[in-house]
């Protein structure tokens, strides 16, 4: 019972460090349209 | 020296009668805007080995008696909590040379670490009350001073993300930001000794009750847990160099918005003498 | 006109802030019976029997104070208009003492506000005991003066933001949880006969930090506002 708990804590704690890391990777990508090319 | 304007927005345009491009402003882009630095990619990988080894070694790290299977939470709060005093700590030094120096760049290593802290500080909430429901049988122990303080900690500096949100000019955004951040630094200990005072004060010996540090004062749980911490201090320097690469290009971005004019790239405004 | 000093212009506008509310009375007229009537819903929603009310007296007094003290603190009165904040710049007032006028009145009227609210409290609540008044002042009045200072900062932070009204609490409330734990706690020691003076140098404390940063900053961020 207490495992899944566990297992819910890591989830949710690694899950928002990637949909962080996901959202700053997509803003990024955003901005090399406007900036004729990838840099 | 300006950026100039990509030929797919100047294309077809009689571009001799533009205003001319503004001459140097503090809030001015990187030449030719910003790149990734390339140390970033071996950052990444490293960070990202260095966490696979910590949960790994938090998956065999050994069972624990009074705590059982929540100790392992621990894995992820203790090196939460670390990181998000690290980065709020970056984040509150940078607003103090913001105001000595009125350096660009120590606002944005500010707004970014203190960016990061908050998600640390909401991950170190969320795992600490996890754990204190498999330990304790409670979500929320209004004793515990430590939870008492992060919790505050989490909203004095989300208040610094939202008012950062709030204001465009990006002068008076630094400044006030770097205020605000000054603010809440001062109320840290206040806040620390009010919370401790809170329940201890005149007040008699507490329960004895598992806590967070019986568990990591133990043999085998140190190595994960330094392990953990290393991963997490890695990880935090792996964010805070992509998110001043995004805050960079967006500094560039706005820069060229300027440059196009108040109504965007595909319009010009008219232009007395040039009937367009 | 001489060069008037540092504490005559803060008296000038603590003076001009007073009359204003004078003038105007949205903290008398319009806070206090709010604050009276939050005081009075609160056993109405807790269901609240006398053992309780006696108990969360001095505690419902200071938490309503706090909520209703910040909108005092940060009334729209305090941030002028451009054009009057404009000319006052250029009079050479220093932002310092304005800074300082600006707190000083906020707990001035604050602190009157408790005034009118602690009877009241006592009636409604009934607390036990014989409280040592005058820590009680002190305490009164130390808080008063942080939620002030508070107050003052926070709202040079938000002057000219569209989302001023809904910011400036979220901003003020979270360094206010020390004012609230310090002047509940300090009440209940002193009513409870026992030391209260560690709660009042903690407000102290807080005053002077406050006081600090903001006469320092006052410059600078007067400099960034438009």
């Amino acid at each position: 019972m207490s495992t899944g708990w566990v297992i819910l804590g890591y989830a949710v704690s690694y899950g928002a460090i990637a949909a962080y890391v996901a959202w700053m990777a997509v803003r990024i990508r955003s901005t090399h349209r406007y900036r004729g090319g990838s840099k | 020296m300006a950026p100039r304007i990509p030929s797919e927005i100047t294309k077809g345009r009689d571009t001799s009668t533009d205003p001319p491009v503004p001459t140097a402003r503090v809030d001015e882009p990187l030449e030719g805007g910003p790149s990734l630095w390339r140390g970033t990619w071996v950052l990444g990988a490293a960070t990202l080995l260095l966490l696979v080894i910590s949960l790994y070694g938090a998956w065999r790290a050994p069972h624990e008696e009074t705590q059982g299977e929540a100790a392992r939470l621990l894995f992820v709060h203790v090196p939460s909590v670390i990181t998000a005093y690290l980065a709020l700590g970056v984040g509150v030094l940078g607003a103090f040379w913001y105001l000595i120096r009125r350096s660009r760049w120590a606002d944005q290593v500010s707004a970014a670490a203190i960016e990061i802290g908050v998600l640390f500080t909401g991950l170190t909430l969320l795992t600490g009350m996890i754990w204190g429901r498999l330990v304790w049988s409670v979500w929320w122990d209004w004793n515990d001073a430590r939870m008492l303080s992060t919790a505050v900690l989490f909203f004095l500096y989300l208040g610094y993300l939202v008012l950062r949100r709030s204001i465009n000019d990006p002068r008076v955004r630094a400044m006030r930001c770097a205020v605000l951040g000054v603010i809440a630094s001062v109320q840290v200990p206040i806040v620390h000794y009010s919370v401790l005072w809170f329940r201890t004060l005149h007040q008699g010996p507490t329960l004895i009750r598992p806590d967070v540090a019986n568990a990591t004062m133990d043999d085998a749980f140190i190595q994960p847990l330094g392990m953990s911490v290393i991963a997490f201090v890695a990880l935090f320097v792996l964010l805070l160099t992509v998110r001043l690469h995004l805050a960079r290009t967006e500094i560039f971005m706005s820069y060229l918005n300027h440059q196009a004019g108040p109504v965007g790239a595909a319009i010009v405004p008219p232009r007395l003498g040039n009937p367009a | 006109m001489r060069n008037p000093g540092f504490l005559k212009q803060v008296g000038w506008v603590v003076r001009k802030d007073l009359r204003v509310e004078w003038r105007g009375g949205e903290t008398i007229l319009m806070v206090t019976p709010f604050a009276v009537l939050a005081l009075m819903l609160a056993p109405l929603a807790l269901n609240a029997d006398t053992a309780l009310l006696r108990r969360i007296g001095p505690g419902m007094l200071w938490l309503v104070l706090l909520l209703f003290g910040m909108t005092i603190a940060l009334r729209p009165s305090a941030m002028e208009p451009r054009s009057l904040r404009d000319l006052v710049k250029l009079c050479g007032l220093d932002p310092a003492a304005r800074f300082l006028g600006d707190s000083l009145a906020s707990a001035i009227l604050l602190f009157a506000v408790t005034l009118v609210l602690t009877p009241v409290m006592i009636a409604l609540y009934a607390p036990r005991g014989e409280p040592e008044w005058g820590l009680l002042i002190l305490l009164g009045m130390a808080g008063a003066m942080a939620l002030g200072l508070l107050g003052a900062l926070i709202g040079s932070l938000v002057i000219g933001l569209r989302t001023r009204t809904s910011l400036a609490p979220l901003l003020a409330l979270p360094p206010a949880v020390p004012v609230l734990v310090a002047t509940t706690r300090g009440t209940e020691s002193a009513i409870g006969q026992r030391s209260s003076i560690p709660w009042i140098l903690l407000l102290i404390a807080m005053d002077l930090a406050l006081a600090v940063v903001g006469v320092l900053l006052a410059g600078p961020l007067d400099d960034t506002t438009n």
